[in-house]
């Protein structure tokens, strides 16, 4: 499973809802003493909770100018803890008509066309940004920037004619923030029609959610309380023309209250009687395991598609898994108090096509003084 | 019991019953619709300001909000392009289509349920239930903060692709 590198300024997407958006950028009377600060509080507008990269513009702590790239370059030099420019500022920043800025618009729009987002007849700019120094130090590998998604390490893609407030990034606390202000292009709202969905051509394996982000309520009395989570996946193309692969995620998160200990949770599964027969493919994990605090990723798999959870393992993981297809349990065992302990399973099954997976779940928990 | 340590011991569970009371006696208390949107809000305001580990503590466990910013606004999260709701963050706020209550049910927590829909980042409609309850007596919580998640209340015990039954 792939993820964004801290050190790599995520901004090229989000700049995308100038194509939906209106103005963003209300006027607001300037309260502050120095033009950082007030451009800070102009462009944060009327009730708007400050945000780390506007709190460390008011405060003066961001570079606001760099050199623009050579003359057919497409680099600028790193800057330390961030950076804030306005649109003006990033005029000589503007690398669209260069080799590099094509090849990273061209993964930038593959990325929109594989999730069914047609970017056909619009026209971008290309900014490139410095590097964030403590960033890349947090995160060497970042800046390699030859990747699949694209060649220039930093950069903001808009629609041409957009007029950038602000383009933002600070470092605080181990992560890179950034902002992106703008506000419509002088074609308006045009662009959005640019911007219809249309059915995302796969022609491989690929777990597609079904039914969306599901969460109970949360399952709490005086002695603890538990937060879980479950979702369903299917097996696009999986070349069987008579079943289907249906994936089960589920997970959650407790603790304790005040002095009780936290002593179990529970996420558990098992066909709903009378519900159609599955058969098991895949399970996760896949045998009970005591161990320290870590990062486990849960997982199944099938014909080369995966999906996968990275969930917090400590002390005790114990499993149950029953013959009957998608009967499947794991219990978090331990003893801790005011500590958030979680615990995660993951279930694939295959059932005729045109059945639909029906699962009794359980999510317990026990606390005892 | 002795007589004189009587009194230091119902001044102790004197004090611990009002200590309970103060951090978590009326968490039962319903949560009016009113109040609920009010929370919302705070995390629209929250979301549309990025900051995603505010937005986070708006949330019932960090964790299970991490996972939604994460997986929840791609519906192939797995691929190697995925796109993460940090990048689909809506400008205009959700629409409350509308709310009801979610009454107590054995140890689960009662709250309002607001069923929201709007337009992300992308220009992709979504819809999503957003449970707001009180986790104790001075403050509430959400379950899918992460409201442009297409993320859902599972109220019952069965669950099925799209729905759940009681």
């Amino acid at each position: 499973m792939s993820r964004p590198s801290p050190s790599r300024i995520i901004t090229i997407l989000t700049a995308l809802s100038i194509l939906t958006a209106g103005t963003l950028v209300a006027e607001y009377p300037a309260r502050a003493a120095s033009p950082d600060q007030a451009l800070a509080h102009k462009l944060l507008g009327p009730g708007n909770p400050m945000d780390p990269v506007l709190s460390a513009l008011a405060d003066a702590r961001l570079v606001r100018d760099v050199i623009a790239p050579s003359p057919g370059g497409i680099t600028v030099p790193a800057v330390p803890l961030g950076f804030a420019f306005t649109g003006v500022q990033l005029g000589p920043l503007d690398i669209t008509r260069t080799a590099a800025a094509a090849s990273e618009l061209q993964a930038f729009t593959d990325r929109l066309h594989r999730r069914g987002i047609n970017t056909s007849g619009t026209a971008w700019t290309v900014y490139t940004l410095p590097a964030v120094k403590e960033a890349l130090d947090a995160d060497p590998g970042g800046a390699d920037t030859s990747g699949v998604e694209g060649p220039l390490g930093s950069a903001l893609i808009v629609p041409a004619g957009t007029k950038v407030e602000l383009v933002g990034a600070v470092f605080e606390r181990g992560e890179l923030h950034t902002k992106t202000m703008f506000t419509a292009s002088p074609n308006g709202r045009a662009g959005t029609k640019e911007m219809s969905a249309m059915a995302a051509p796969s022609d491989s394996e690929s777990f597609v959610r079904d039914g969306g982000l599901g969460c109970v309520d949360r399952k709490q009395n005086n002695t603890a309380f538990y937060d879980p989570c479950q979702d369903f996946f299917f097996l696009e193309n999986d070349g069987d023309p008579a079943r289907r692969y249906w994936a089960s995620q589920m997970h959650g998160t407790g603790k304790g209250r005040g002095l009780w200990t936290l002593n179990s949770l529970e996420v558990s599964s098992r066909r709903s009687d009378g519900s159609a027969p599955q058969e098991w493919v895949d399970w996760d994990p896949g045998a009970d395991a005591t161990t320290n605090c870590h990062t486990q990723t849960v997982s199944v798999s099938y014909a080369g598609a995966g999906l996968s959870l990275d969930q917090q393992h400590c002390e005790e993981w114990d499993i149950d898994k029953d013959e009957d297809g998608a009967d499947f349990a794991n219990w978090w065992r331990g003893h801790v108090r005011r500590k958030e302990r979680e615990t995660a399973a993951m279930t694939l099954t295959r059932l005729q096509n045109g059945d639909l997976p029906k699962l009794l779940v359980s999510f317990d928990y026990y606390a005892n003084p | 019991v002795k007589p004189r340590l009587l009194i230091p011991a119902l001044v102790i569970v004197a004090g611990a019953a009002g200590a309970w009371w103060w951090f978590f006696g009326g968490a039962d208390k319903p949560v009016t619709e009113a109040e609920a949107r009010r929370y919302l809000g705070r995390i629209v305001a929250t979301a549309k300001a990025r900051d995603f580990e505010a937005l986070c503590k708006l949330h019932g466990t960090m964790g299970n909000c991490r996972h939604q910013l994460n997986q929840g606004c791609d519906e192939r999260p797995f691929d190697q392009h995925k796109i993460s709701c940090t990048e689909t963050v809506p400008e205009a706020p959700p629409t409350v289509v509308s709310t009801r209550y979610l009454e107590k049910d054995g140890d689960g927590t009662p709250g309002r349920i607001l069923s929201l829909s709007g337009t992300d980042a992308f220009g992709r409609p979504y819809q999503s239930e957003v449970l707001v309850f009180r986790e104790n007596r001075h403050n509430f919580k959400a379950i899918n903060a992460v409201y442009w998640a297409n993320s859902y209340i599972i109220e019952g015990d069965i669950v099925t692709p799209g729905g759940t039954q009681k």
